[in-house]
This record gives C-alpha cells, sequence and structure tokens, in this order.
C-alpha cells in the first residue's frame, strides 16, 4: 500500500493522476446538471439534494449565490483538475518516458511530489464545500474586488474564497514541478537513437505544453500570493480607494483591479493551449496510426506546435476587450489572436492530408479523434467573431463565449483525452475497452455535445449574458427559455452517456478482452520496446545533464515569478499617489554582501571538491553567510513592522514583504540545499554535477537579491 | 425564432457591427461547411475494412498546398480583422463629440444609478460616506456644493435620440459591466476608475440593459432601462426635472 501510494514509478504516478481527474471530471460533470437544471426550472425543490448537503442546499433550492458557486467550482475543477491534469499529468507521466525510451521521468521523487501536491490542491478546493458561506462564487477568474474585500461582497467571499487561491496556489507549485520534470525528461533522457525531429508529435507537444506552464503558472502564482494578501494582510494590490461594498466602507486604497486581469489571463490564455496541445498531439499519433499513414507534415506540426505555444503567451489581452484597457492594445492582442488561426489551421489541414489516402481503420479512439478535428473547427471558428475586439463587445461574457470555450478547450481537450483512454488502455491495464460500447459512447456524446453548444450560440447573438442563476428578470431572456430547456436536455443526455463510458472502463479493467502487446499495430516505442522495467523501479542515477536542465527550467519558473511581481510593482506605482517611498534597511545591503561572499565561497570549494576537507570547510561557511543572511532578514521585518510599517501601511512596503518574503523562501532553500550537499558522506560524496547545481542556484538568489535592491532603490 | 437572434439596431455602429457580423459570419459558415464536409468525406472514402501495414515514420509533405492553405487562412483572418478595426477604431479611438450630454452612471450591487448634472453642466461634489439610498442619495451627492443642487438622480437611463451622449462609467463595489444590445456595446464598470463611453442612438424606444459582469448573487436581477427619447421630450424631461 505505502509502496503504491509514494511510489516514484512514473507509470502508478501516471495511473493516480489519471484516477484523480476520473473523480475530478465526475464531481464537475454533477455540478454542471445541477447548473443546467437550476438555470431552466429555477423554483425546483429538490429533496435529495438537500439529503446530500444539508448545509448547502437547505430547503433543497438552489439559491443565486449555490448557482454561482456551483458554477465556481465546475470551472474550476474543470480547467484545472481534469483539463490540466489529464492529457499532460496522467498520459504524460505514463507515456512520455516510455515514448523516448527512458526508464522514468528525470526526477522520480518530484514526480510524486507534484501528484501529491495535486491532490492535495483537490482536497483544499473540495474543502470549500463545507466551509461557512460555502465556495467562492466569483467565478474560475475571480476578478478582485469581489473576490478580494471577503464575505461582504457576497457568501463564499468569505474562508470559501481563501480556500480557493489556496488551492490555485497549490496547484501552481505542482505544475511548476511537473513542467520541469517534463522538459528534463524530453531533453535529456531521450534514448540515444531518438534525436527530438524523431519524436512522436505527443512528446513534442506535451513539451511545448511544459514550457508555457513553465511561463504560466509562476504568475498566476505570484497574483494569487498578492490576493490573498489584499483579503488578510490589508494590502491593496487590486482594490482602489473608496469602495462602499453592502454599507461596509473598504479601507483599500489605490489599488488597480485591471492589474489582476492581466496577471490572470497571461496565464489563463495559454491555461487553453495546455488544455488542448497535449490532445493535439495525441490525435496526431492516432490519425496517423490508424490511416496507416504517416503524419503529413510532421515538421510543420511542430513548428505550428511552437507558433500556437510562442502567440498563446502573447495574446492574453484579448480576454479584456471590454475591460477599459486602451483600444489600441486591443488592436495589437487582436491582430495577434487572429495569426493563432493560422497554425491551427495548419494543423488542421494535416490532419485531413494524413487521411487522404489512408486506409482508415474506424476504432473508438479513431472516431474520438475525428471528433476532436470536427469540433476544434468548430470551435475555433466561433474564435474568429470574439478576436474581433468590435464583435467581442456584443460577445463579450454572452453565452456565445461560453460556447466557444467549452468548444474548443473543453469539448475538443475531453475528446482528445477520450482517444487517448481507447488508445493506450491496452497498455495501461492489459486488456482492451469494449469498442461496441465505446462507439455507442462516442456518437452519443458528439450528438450530445452539438445539441446542447449549437443553440447556446443563438443564446449568445441574443446577447444572452453568462453566469447569470436565472432568467426571470430581463424579458429579452423569455423567449430563449425553451432553447435553454433544449440545451438542459441535451446536458442531461451527454451527462448520461458519460455512464456509458464509466461502466466500460470499470468493466474491461477487470473483464475486458486481453490485449495483444500492440493491439493497434502502432510504431511508437510504448507498444513496440520490450519494457524492462515491468517490475523493476525506476533507475536512480540521473543522466548527468537533467539535473542542469532542470535547474534552468526552475530558474525560469522563479525569474517569471519574480518578472510578474516586477510588473505589478510598475504597474502599482505608477498609477497613485499613495505609494508611499520605502527607506531601504541598511541591513538589505549587507544581505546583498553575505549572498555574494557565500557564492564566492561556494566557488572556492567547488574548484576543491577533490579535497573533502577543504571543500566542507568553504561550502559550510557559505551555509552560515546564508544563515545569517536569513537570520538578518527576519530581524528586517521586525524592525520595520516595529516603526509602523506593516504590509498594509504603504504599497511600496507590500510589494517589500511580499518580495522579499517569497526570495525568503528561496533563500532557505539555497541554504538548505548547500547543507545537504555539504553533509553528503562518502561514499556518495557529491559528485560535481551536484555541487555545481547547488552552487548555480545559489548564484541565481544573489543576483535575485542585487534584482530587488534595484528595483527598490530606484523606484521603492 | 423571434429573440433568437442580434436584437433591433438603433446607431449607426449597430448597423456598421451587423454588417460585420454578417461577413464574419459567411466566412465562418464557408470555412465550417468545406471542412467538416472534407472531413466526412475524406473518412468515408479511404475507410478500409481491410488492413494494411503502417508506412514508415518520417512523413509526407507537401509545401505548396501547405503554403497555400496557410496563406489563405491567413488572409481571410487578417482581412476581417481589418475591416472589424476600421468600426472599432470609428467608435473607440475618437472621444466623445464635445456637444455631448454628459452622464455619470454609477454602479452597484445590484442596482445602477444615472447622474445628470442639470442646467448649470456641472456635477456637485460626493463622498461616499454620504451614499443612503433610502434617502435617494445613491451618488453621496454634497447638499452644501451648489453645484449639486440642479443635479438630476435617476435609476433609468434617459438619452435624446440623434444626439452624441457620453457616459461617464464608475463603481461603488466591484466591477459590473453595462451592456446595452441594442447598440451592440458593452464596457466593465471598474471601480477606480473613469471609463468614458460614448454613443449616438438614433431609434427612440426603451431597451433592456442588463449586467454583464459577474458581479455577486444578484448579478443577475441587476436590471435597468435606457430610454431613447426624442429630443424635444428629452429636452422637457430635463426641465421638469431641474425645476
Amino acid at each position: 500500500m505505502r509502496r503504491y501510494l509514494f511510489t516514484t514509478n512514473h507509470r502508478i504516478v501516471g495511473l493516480q493522476y489519471f484516477w484523480l481527474s476520473v473523480a475530478a471530471v465526475l464531481t464537475g460533470i454533477i455540478l454542471s446538471v445541477l447548473m443546467r437544471f437550476h438555470l431552466v426550472y429555477p423554483d425546483a425543490k429538490l429533496a435529495w439534494f438537500e439529503k446530500l448537503w444539508p448545509a448547502g442546499a437547505s430547503g433543497g433550492v438552489i439559491t443565486p449565490e449555490l448557482y454561482l458557486s456551483l458554477m465556481t467550482m465546475h470551472g474550476t475543477i474543470m480547467v484545472f483538475f481534469v483539463l490540466s491534469v489529464t492529457p499532460q499529468s496522467a498520459f504524460g507521466n505514463y507515456f512520455l518516458p516510455l515514448q523516448i525510451g527512458a526508464r522514468g521521468m528525470a526526477f522520480p521523487k518530484l514526480t510524486s511530489l507534484s501528484f501529491w501536491l495535486t491532490a492535495l490542491s483537490f482536497s483544499i478546493l473540495l474543502a470549500a464545500f463545507f466551509v461557512i458561506g460555502g465556495p467562492p462564487l466569483s467565478g474560475w477568474t475571480a476578478y478582485p474586488p469581489l473576490s478580494a474585500v471577503g464575505a461582504v461582497s457576497g457568501p463564499g467571499e468569505g474562508p470559501g474564497q481563501t480556500l480557493w487561491i489556496a488551492s490555485i496556489a497549490v496547484f501552481c507549485v505542482a505544475a511548476i514541478m511537473g513542467a520541469i520534470n517534463f522538459i528534463a525528461t524530453i531533453l535529456e533522457l531521450r534514448a540515444r537513437d531518438l534525436t527530438m525531429m524523431q519524436m512522436p508529435l505527443t512528446c513534442w507537444n506535451w513539451f511545448v505544453t511544459a514550457v508555457i506552464s513553465l511561463f504560466g503558472f509562476p504568475v498566476l502564482l505570484g497574483a494569487g500570493i498578492l490576493l490573498l494578501l489584499d483579503r488578510h494582510l490589508a494590502t491593496s494590490f487590486f482594490v482602489p480607494a473608496n469602495l462602499l461594498v453592502s454599507d461596509h466602507v473598504i479601507a483599500h486604497r489605490g489599488g488597480t483591479p485591471l492589474l489582476w486581469q492581466h496577471l490572470f489571463w497571461f496565464f489563463g490564455h495559454p491555461e487553453v493551449y495546455i488544455a488542448i496541445l497535449p490532445g493535439m498531439g495525441l490525435i496526431s499519433e492516432v490519425i496517423g496510426t490508424f490511416s496507416r499513414r504517416p503524419i503529413f507534415g510532421y515538421r510543420s506540426m511542430v513548428v505550428a506546435t511552437f507558433g500556437i505555444g510562442f502567440l498563446g503567451l502573447l495574446v492574453w489581452g484579448h480576454h479584456m476587450f471590454t475591460s477599459g484597457m486602451s483600444p489600441y492594445s486591443s488592436i495589437a492582442f487582436s491582430v495577434l489572436t487572429m495569426t493563432i488561426g493560422v497554425p491551427s489551421a495548419v494543423k488542421t489541414f494535416n490532419w485531413l492530408a494524413t487521411l487522404w489516402g489512408g486506409r482508415i481503420e474506424f476504432t473508438t479512439s479513431m472516431w474520438f479523434a475525428l471528433g476532436f478535428v470536427s469540433v476544434f473547427v468548430t470551435g475555433g471558428l466561433s474564435g474568429i467573431f470574439v478576436g474581433q475586439p468590435v464583435l467581442d463587445l456584443y460577445l463579450h461574457d454572452t453565452y456565445f463565449v461560453v460556447a466557444h470555450f467549452h468548444l474548443i478547450m473543453g469539448v475538443a481537450a475531453i475528446f482528445g483525452i477520450f482517444s487517448g483512454v481507447f488508445y493506450w488502455f491496452p497498455r495501461m491495464f492489459g486488456r482492451m475497452l469494449n469498442e461496441t460500447w465505446g462507439k455507442v459512447h462516442f456518437f452519443g456524446t458528439l450528438i450530445g455535445v452539438y445539441a446542447l453548444f449549437t443553440p447556446m450560440h443563438l443564446a449568445g447573438i441574443a446577447g444572452n449574458p453568462r453566469r447569470y442563476a436565472d432568467f426571470t428578470t430581463f424579458s429579452f431572456l423569455a423567449p430563449l427559455l425553451p432553447l435553454h430547456r433544449f440545451m438542459t436536455w441535451a446536458a442531461f443526455f451527454t451527462a448520461l452517456v458519460q455512464a456509458v463510458f464509466l461502466a466500460n472502463l470499470v468493466w474491461s479493467i477487470r473483464r475486458g478482452a486481453v490485449a495483444a502487446p500492440n493491439p493497434w499495430r502502432a510504431e511508437t516505442r510504448e507498444w513496440t520496446s520490450v519494457d524492462a522495467l515491468e517490475t523493476k523501479a525506476p533507475d536512480k542515477t540521473q543522466p548527468r545533464r537533467a539535473a542542469f536542465t532542470g535547474l534552468f527550467a526552475l530558474l525560469s519558473a522563479l525569474t517569471m515569478l519574480f518578472a510578474a511581481f516586477g510588473s505589478a510593482f510598475v504597474v502599482r506605482r505608477g498609477l497613485s499617489s499613495d505609494w508611499g517611498r520605502l527607506q531601504l534597511p541598511a541591513a538589505t545591503y549587507t544581505g546583498l554582501f553575505l549572498l555574494v561572499c557565500g557564492s564566492v565561497l561556494l566557488e572556492l570549494g567547488r574548484r576543491r571538491f577533490a579535497q573533502p576537507r577543504y571543500f566542507q570547510i568553504f561550502w559550510f561557511s557559505s551555509a552560515v553567510l546564508g544563515l545569517a543572511f536569513i537570520l538578518q532578514q527576519i530581524f528586517v521585518w521586525k524592525q520595520l513592522a516595529a516603526s509602523g510599517i506593516v504590509p498594509g501601511t504603504t504599497a511600496s512596503a507590500a510589494f517589500f514583504y511580499v518580495m522579499t518574503g517569497i526570495f525568503f523562501v528561496c533563500a532557505a532553500g539555497g541554504v538548505i540545499a548547500v547543507c545537504l550537499t555539504t553533509l553528503r558522506k562518502a561514499p556518495v560524496f557529491p559528485i560535481p554535477d551536484r555541487i555545481a547545481v547547488t552552487a548555480w542556484f545559489w548564484h541565481y538568489v544573489a543576483a535575485l537579491w542585487l534584482y530587488l535592491l534595484i528595483l527598490f532603490y530606484l523606484l521603492g | 425564432m423571434n429573440g433568437w437572434w442580434l436584437p433591433k439596431a438603433i446607431s449607426q455602429h449597430a448597423l456598421s457591427f451587423d454588417l460585420q457580423f454578417a461577413r464574419t459570419l459567411i466566412a465562418a459558415l464557408v470555412i465550417f461547411g468545406v471542412v467538416q464536409c472534407a472531413l466526412i468525406v475524406v473518412a468515408w472514402r479511404y475507410r478500409a475494412n481491410r488492413s494494411g501495414t503502417a508506412s514508415p515514420k518520417q512523413g509526407v509533405r507537401n509545401t505548396r498546398a501547405e503554403l497555400i492553405w496557410t496563406s489563405a487562412t491567413a488572409l481571410v483572418f487578417l482581412g476581417l480583422l481589418f475591416m472589424g478595426s476600421r468600426i472599432w477604431a470609428e467608435v473607440q479611438f475618437t472621444a466623445a463629440p464635445v456637444d455631448s450630454e454628459v452622464i455619470e452612471v454609477l454602479a452597484k450591487q445590484f442596482a445602477w444609478n444615472f447622474r445628470y448634472p442639470g442646467l448649470d453642466g456641472k456635477f456637485g461634489r460626493t463622498d461616499i460616506r454620504l451614499v443612503n439610498d433610502a434617502a435617494g442619495n445613491p451618488f453621496g451627492l454634497d447638499p452644501q456644493d451648489p453645484n449639486s443642487r440642479d443635479d438630476i438622480v435617476a435609476a433609468v437611463l434617459r438619452v435624446p435620440a440623434g444626439r452624441p451622449v457620453k457616459l461617464t462609467l464608475t463603481s461603488l463595489d466591484v466591477i459590473h459591466s453595462f451592456f446595452v444590445r441594442e447598440l451592440r456595446m458593452k464596457q466593465d464598470v471598474v471601480p477606480g476608475m473613469q471609463i468614458p463611453f460614448h454613443f449616438r442612438a438614433d431609434v427612440p424606444g426603451t431597451y433592456e440593459v442588463p449586467c454583464a459582469e459577474l458581479c455577486g448573487l444578484g448579478h443577475s436581477q441587476m436590471r435597468t432601462t435606457v430610454a431613447v427619447m426624442p429630443a424635444a421630450d428629452y429636452d422637457r424631461w430635463k426641465r421638469e426635472q431641474t425645476r
């Protein structure tokens, strides 16, 4: 049992992720069914719902605030714990090493740790159902001030919202760990005879997904930290002055709600590609396999994947056309957005061209891949409406957008996941899923989602706002009710069809036909190479460069985190008069001295690593210097607080506390790493690489402190 | 079906919007039809009941076909964008005309309030400590300020037909969004910001204004109306209110 839970075997961790996402998707579907039901029968009383959850659904009525809570949880669970987890973490951890001929992920312990952090994050999120006020009602986007001023802005905005932010922060950390692991594995652990340009497209897509995760998640983490501080330490990053919420005067001042939107969508838009790219890679392979053709335009597929990933990082502003942002930047964001249509079109064309002239076998996996192409095109085409600022000014925040992102991000990604489950099931469980029931499930789902989302566009075109708990107040919404009723029944049908899949899954694991070693006659390594590691634990020796690559990825993530803080710093400083210049305590400068001396000592010790005595003296003294820095930093905070400067005092003080606080964590990590490396005894005396990685991390930390000093000296 | 499509267009911009919407819709439907049909036809035509072996990994390429396909898509998308941007620029890159009716919009959970400067053309001072809905002072108007005496405060918006109107949007608490479907425009109302929003409605009538940004539990009930009145009626109304 313990071996299974805390295993570092990438295949078991992949399965753990898989079952976590099954639990998450079932929760998400139940929430959506409740929502759709309430929309068209707002006054219905659900006796069973009250029995199930007496605290939340008293009287069995779904109140508007409960509806919004269900909606927030549905979105959060689906986006993070299903669409981000299944295609990347579940399939990726399981199949990436198999596909590139590696013996496991680059950092096996990190693999397991990232899973458990994800599971922890999911538990924290679910805990929001059981606190006073229930889950937050601010949507998965959590726009402040709604999400920042506490329970006065609505039920669920108390502890529920805090748990939500905490959950997302933990998820970000887990996702960053995963990304580091994926990047190091793909770059450094490929079999010797496998060049990058020979990798299956799945690997390329996992790689690009990992890279954009590495850029996106640290920014969301930073934003989440700032939001938590606004809520609990009276800072004003996002909350402006002079607010009156439910007759309560809010004490914050000077913050800007748009800052959150920029930070959130800098992550939020790449998140769409985090969800869809792995599916694209997979269905490319599936279409190739079942057409019995090589994938058309492999090279252009790789380029298109990078193009989508790169452009995806530059288009966050298209979520903000109506936000009050400059109308000129809207045009820039729009041009970049429409440009994404090009690599997407290239991919679509290549899929069609792969099918052309093939001998297509219609397995369930193939059906889902074809379904993916269909809904990807459908959902993508509504993107050319909302990608134009002028049209978006009408369609934004209507059901048109809901239809758009559900098709392209939800359904397309889910079809990719289903295609993957049917394709890889024999490899994962040694048995086949039932094909007949699989096809019933596919066609049911396809009909269901088109019946659900096609009319939804019409509701959006009629101007039906989204995130409405009921349609009773506005007379223009009345004629849309029949349409909504139809959509609700389509949603029920679609949800019901998923039971077919669930039954198939559970039944086939135990009773399915035993699978042949390569049932699809595929060519990628997870099928063709005999896996010597079926029973053995993964190899513990890491190829030497993986550690460096992992370090580089980690430092990139830290850089993104501090870049997020830095840009928030600059924006916030330029905006208001409450900045309040901060006199840097003298100890911040001596801190730099301590860190740099530590760096020099590490380098001196590194040169003498062959002589353990010398090495240990040098490294131990630098650990002492690091410890001195840490103690001194605690002293600095105490001193500042004693002189009346706390995070809530001024904006610059808030930034000082948060940036030095996060820095503190990095420095403490550095000290621990140096100590661990120093104390390693022979015979596992540290190899030079381990020493170098630790030293470079320390150098980075010292440089980071210099960056903070310059920032605060010049602008603070 | 009535009510399942774009509502009536009541401004020049709304008509331009409808044209751009139609262009985009045609492009989207054509691409949709072509690609979905291609998918079905190709899949049907190359179906195989007999088995074959997969061919070698390294793939087929057809650079010319790819280039044509890519540039055609880019051309359609960027062409649409160009046409749309001109409409966007007409509204967003120009300031409201100087003779616009100036009206302040104050959003809060879960109501809209509107304020007109009255005949003196000046808005009075406000203070959130004076906000009192029960006493009919949602803006927190300072009665000491002479400018505030003739300010008109209303819960529904009235605007003159055929004349430019400039709204200044502010929020007292969280983000809301001011959405007039018939104008084909919406604008988020962000606390801490004063966002201008200008338009000229030509067709008299009363139109519903929903809140279009999630603002809390009463979001779906946050309703007001905008009455586009014949200019003479509007002027008469305004005189009566000021008196």
